[in-house]
């Protein structure tokens, strides 16, 4: 990224030139500069938290222009860009002329980082305090959306979508009664291209879009330098299980047709339909080969091997599609009345041949046995269908009280057809199940003078569960309140309280969520904000489990008791202002943990075209079990702006 | 192709469409054409002429282009500028002028029965319509103005493990419409081809799959992770992997979906109180029953 900052750095200069140069008025701002990063501690946890960089970057680009005359290629640009150069980078380009086109085309770029000591490690009671999954992969993406002649009766539409996701990481395999650190390296590219037309006719209008995805996925992996003896040191029926050589590759790939549409127009007066539907009939073919050498055991086949290798090949089959139609009523004016019906329907077949050769088997008692090879033919099927009613109706428009009320019924039918090779202990891994969820909710807001006042609530009520975490009631409170007076204090306050509970004989799940908050902004000199904020958020959640080793009973037991403070000051002068502030996130429950947080920024203009930003942030992570996961950082910038 | 040179290819089709149709458009709106408002309104006319409303009503001239959404201002012009003749578009009365053109597209059409929408949210409460902080006409940029409101998320945003909001790109805006869509989960943006909006960026979990885990049968994403902020690793619900695996995968009572782990798997070894540790294709694969690569 940091070598194709220039590029586009001269790229953003010389569009903004172009546009500027047949444009009535223009607005141009440019911030570029350098950013730096300390970090003591757990630096695999910072970057899997935050991942700065030290790097040049271009902190804000925004371009705007309008109103060139006669033949121009656009009466209405604007370009958009932050923090290009660093790990989160984006760009947005808007472009139009009246009733000829309208473009808007965006990229993004994300580095993501996971490198935890915690996250799936057997190995940190042991001293190995960087975990076996890890990833340091990127992410780019191009979105572009063209309109053609917008706002005459037939617009034609294209959209594209293009991304890649790609970089190394490290991965685990099961192989022989054993767990070994690999190498991967994984990469997909995905397109989305979609064409169709927008129409107004009369009082109807809608669109039509045909799409086709295209992916290709590949992951090649290979055993990590010195993880040939597994995460299981002890030996398996008195021999040692050691891996001495594996190589992995997988290919995936996919075309399949993607299609919307969407239709609204008013029948008569105050009646409107609405209805739209989408459809996606994917699919995916996959390729794999793995070899394995080593000394290893399996289980399975009651047999010790030398070597493994095994070939498979995949075709997976998945048909979405979506339906919905919609009437709303307005019989008097102010008055809503809605009803709605929508049909989510999923097919899925799947189809794995799976070739395995295994080398020098021999019994466990020491017997030699001729290779064993294996060809399995898995299938799996899947059929998913939901059915959802509403009904709403709700006030508008009528004085300082708004209302609604809404019920629904959710009609949930699943049908599930396991791989016969997948069934270790028998049972859970498939059947046919129906869930019925009748939908209630109703909700108030007030509005008098300054104060707005709001409370919604909903209550879902099933008839039976699918899978243990479902629930069979679940009721949640909201509540608003928001004050202002005049320029001088702003105060919003926030709750929430959740519910969700299966009381059934085995299950007894009960999840309780109490969430509130507070902000509060006072100005008490007019370039003077001070901004104070509370927070505090509580989790309670518990249901039993079956512990495999001895199938005894025992609770899951998770809770947070999380607060968050937070205090900021911002002095507005003449030349620029200066803004600070410090949060505190404190919880205590499963996971005790402090992340504390400051930051300061100044941004002064020098002249009317130049000024400078100078920006620092600090972050301060800490948990009271697993100290080695924290970390103190410092992040510096300093950046150089011009506009016109 | 490098990913630049995409990029580059993509710019350059504004120009080339351009090209194409510019020689047909018509000459937009110049500030004279706002005249009479503009005489008094004079800070008004540049802000506005650079957003898409001024560049859409090319149609109108004059004071029409104000009227449109102001109503007649005749006499609010003869007064001296008396703010009570002049029709300023606020609440639901203002959601009324804005949806009166912006009800053609499928973006606007759940509007009126969206959670804002029902909640008495107005356009105005999120957008400007004359000069804009931040594309699309917003007061703020999402990441502020969502939060403004939307407190408890925005402490969840404040969590250890978060997507980072305002930063490269990923707004609220990303994962929801702000104007509603249709079904229960109305407030998500789904993808073209109707999966939830982590599919977007998270490929490698979109599938389809031959052994397939929660997504799209009995679950979705957020059955296991918080998508606005955690205090657990990988933006889990549960600080522990077992806990959270085996509170379906419990046998107890029959007739659920989750299939018990078999007894090898004696959770008083670290070994197995980490099951991606060898179930490592949680999301799903294509070779492997029971998830191992």
């Amino acid at each position: 990224m940091a070598k194709r900052f220039p590029y586009l750095l001269a790229l953003l200069l010389v569009l903004g030139w172009a546009a500027a140069a047949g444009a009535q008025s223009t607005q141009f701002t440019l911030e570029f500069g350098y950013q730096w990063v300390n970090v003591s501690g757990n630096d695999g946890v910072y970057r899997t938290q935050v991942n700065e960089k030290q790097s040049a970057v271009l902190h804000s680009f925004s371009f705007t222009s309008f109103g060139s005359s006669g033949g121009s290629l656009f009466d209405r640009l604007r370009i958009d860009a932050g923090d290009l150069g660093t790990t989160q980078g984006s760009f947005r380009l808007e472009a139009g002329l009246a009733h000829a086109y309208s473009l808007r085309l965006s990229y993004r770029h994300a580095e993501l980082y996971d490198a935890l000591p915690d996250f799936a490690n057997p190995l940190l009671a042991d001293g190995v305090t960087i975990g076996q999954h890890t990833l340091d992969r990127t992410t780019d993406s191009v979105d572009l959306n063209l309109e053609i002649i917008p706002g005459h009766m037939f617009t034609p539409l294209v959209n594209y979508r293009w991304l890649r996701y790609s970089g190394p990481g490290t991965t685990t395999v099961h192989l022989g009664e054993d767990e070994f650190r690999l190498n991967s390296d994984y990469g997909e590219t995905s397109q989305e291209f979609e064409a169709g037309v927008a129409f107004h006719i009369g009082t109807f209008a809608g669109s039509v879009l045909q799409g086709w995805r295209k992916f290709d996925a590949s992951e090649r992996e290979s055993l990590l330098g010195g993880a040939g003896g597994g995460n299981n040191t002890r030996p398996v029926l008195g021999q040692d299980i050691t891996l001495t050589g594996d190589t992995a590759s997988t290919t995936s790939d996919g075309t399949f047709p993607m299609t919307n549409a969407y239709v609204s127009g008013t029948v008569t007066d105050g009646v409107r339909l609405v209805g739209s539907y989408v459809r996606a009939d994917m699919h995916s073919d996959t390729e794999s080969f793995e070899n394995a050498t080593g000394s290893l055991a399996s289980f399975m086949l009651g047999r010790f091997f030398t070597g493994l290798s095994e070939s498979v090949v995949a075709r997976s089959e998945s048909l979405n599609w979506r339906g919905e139609a919609r009437v709303e009523v307005e019989p008097v004016d102010g008055l809503q009345l809605v009803a709605g019906y929508t049909k989510n329907h999923r097919d899925q077949d799947g189809l794995s041949t799976i070739g395995d050769l295994y080398a020098n088997a021999v019994t466990f008692s020491g017997g030699d046995l001729r290779n064993i090879s294996t060809l399995l033919t898995a299938t799996t099927a899947m059929q998913r269908d939901e059915d959802l009613l509403e009904l709403r109706a709700s006030t508008r428009n009528l004085g300082p009280l708004q209302l609604w009320a809404a019920w629904g019924d959710a009609k949930q039918d699943l049908t599930v057809t396991p791989a016969a090779a997948e069934i270790v202990v028998p049972g859970g891994q498939g059947g046919h199940f129906t869930r019925d969820v009748k939908l209630y909710s109703a909700g108030a807001d007030l509005k008098i003078a300054t104060v707005t006042l709001s409370l919604d609530w909903k209550k879902d009520d099933a008839d039976n569960a699918i899978v243990r975490t479902d629930y069979l009631t679940q009721e949640r409170w909201r509540a608003r309140a928001a004050w202002t007076a005049g320029k001088f204090l702003r105060l919003v306050a926030t709750g929430e309280d959740i519910k969700a509970e299966n009381p059934t004989a085995g299950i007894e799940r009960d999840v309780t969520t109490k969430h509130w908050g507070a902000d509060v902004e006072i100005t008490p000199v007019k370039p003077l904000l001070v901004r104070l904020g509370y927070g505090d958020y509580k989790v309670d959640s518990t249901t039993i489990i079956r512990q495999p080793q001895d199938f005894s009973l025992t609770d899951s037991i998770y809770t947070e008791d999380g607060t968050s403070k937070e205090a900021a000051v911002a002095y507005s002068f003449a030349r620029g202002s200066v803004e600070a502030g410090a949060s505190r996130f404190e919880n205590t429950g499963n996971l005790e943990l402090k992340l504390d947080r400051a930051y300061a920024r100044v941004d002064v203009d020098f002249t009317k075209a130049w000024g400078a930003l100078l920006q620092y942030e600090k972050r301060k992570y800490e948990e009271t079990l697993l100290p080695i996961a924290n970390f103190d950082a410092n992040w510096y910038g300093v950046f150089l702006r011009y506009r016109y | 192709m490098s990913a630049w040179l995409r990029v580059l290819i993509a710019l350059s089709l504004p120009l080339a469409v351009g090209l194409g149709v510019g020689w047909a458009a018509e000459p937009p709106a110049g500030a004279a054409a706002f005249a009479p408002c503009s005489d008094c309104h004079d800070t008004l006319v540049p802000q506005f002429l650079g957003n898409a409303h001024a560049t859409a009503s090319t149609r109108l001239v004059g004071k029409a282009i104000c009227e449109a959404c102001h109503g007649d201002g005749t006499k609010h012009a003869e007064e001296g500028g008396d703010k009570s003749l002049i029709k300023v578009p606020t609440g639901a009365e203002g959601a009324k002028v804005c949806m009166s053109c912006h009800h053609d597209g499928p973006a606007f059409a759940h509007s009126a029965t969206s959670l804002h929408g029902v909640a008495a949210v107005n356009c105005t409460d999120c957008h400007t319509v004359h000069a804009a902080a931040a594309t699309p006409l917003l007061k703020a940029k999402t990441a502020e103005l969502c939060v403004s409101c939307h407190l408890e998320q925005k402490s969840l945003f404040g969590k250890p493990y978060a997507h980072r909001l305002g930063r490269g790109g990923i707004e609220c805006t990303s994962c929801h419409n702000p104007h509603g869509g249709p079904g229960i989960d109305q407030s998500l943006k789904k993808t073209a081809a109707g999966e939830l909006p982590c599919l977007s960026c998270h490929p490698e979990t979109r599938g389809p799959f031959v052994f397939t885990h929660v997504t799209g049968i009995a679950g979705n994403c957020m059955s296991c992770h918080e998508p606005h902020g955690s205090n657990n690793d990988k933006m889990l619900t549960r600080a522990h992997v077992d806990q959270l695996c085996l509170e379906c995968h419990t046998m107890l009572p029959a007739g659920l979906l989750g299939p018990q782990p078999p007894s090898l798997h004696d959770l008083r070894s670290p070994r197995y109180t980490n099951c991606t540790s060898c179930h490592v294709a949680i999301h799903g694969s294509n070779s492997s029953p029971m998830l191992y690569r």
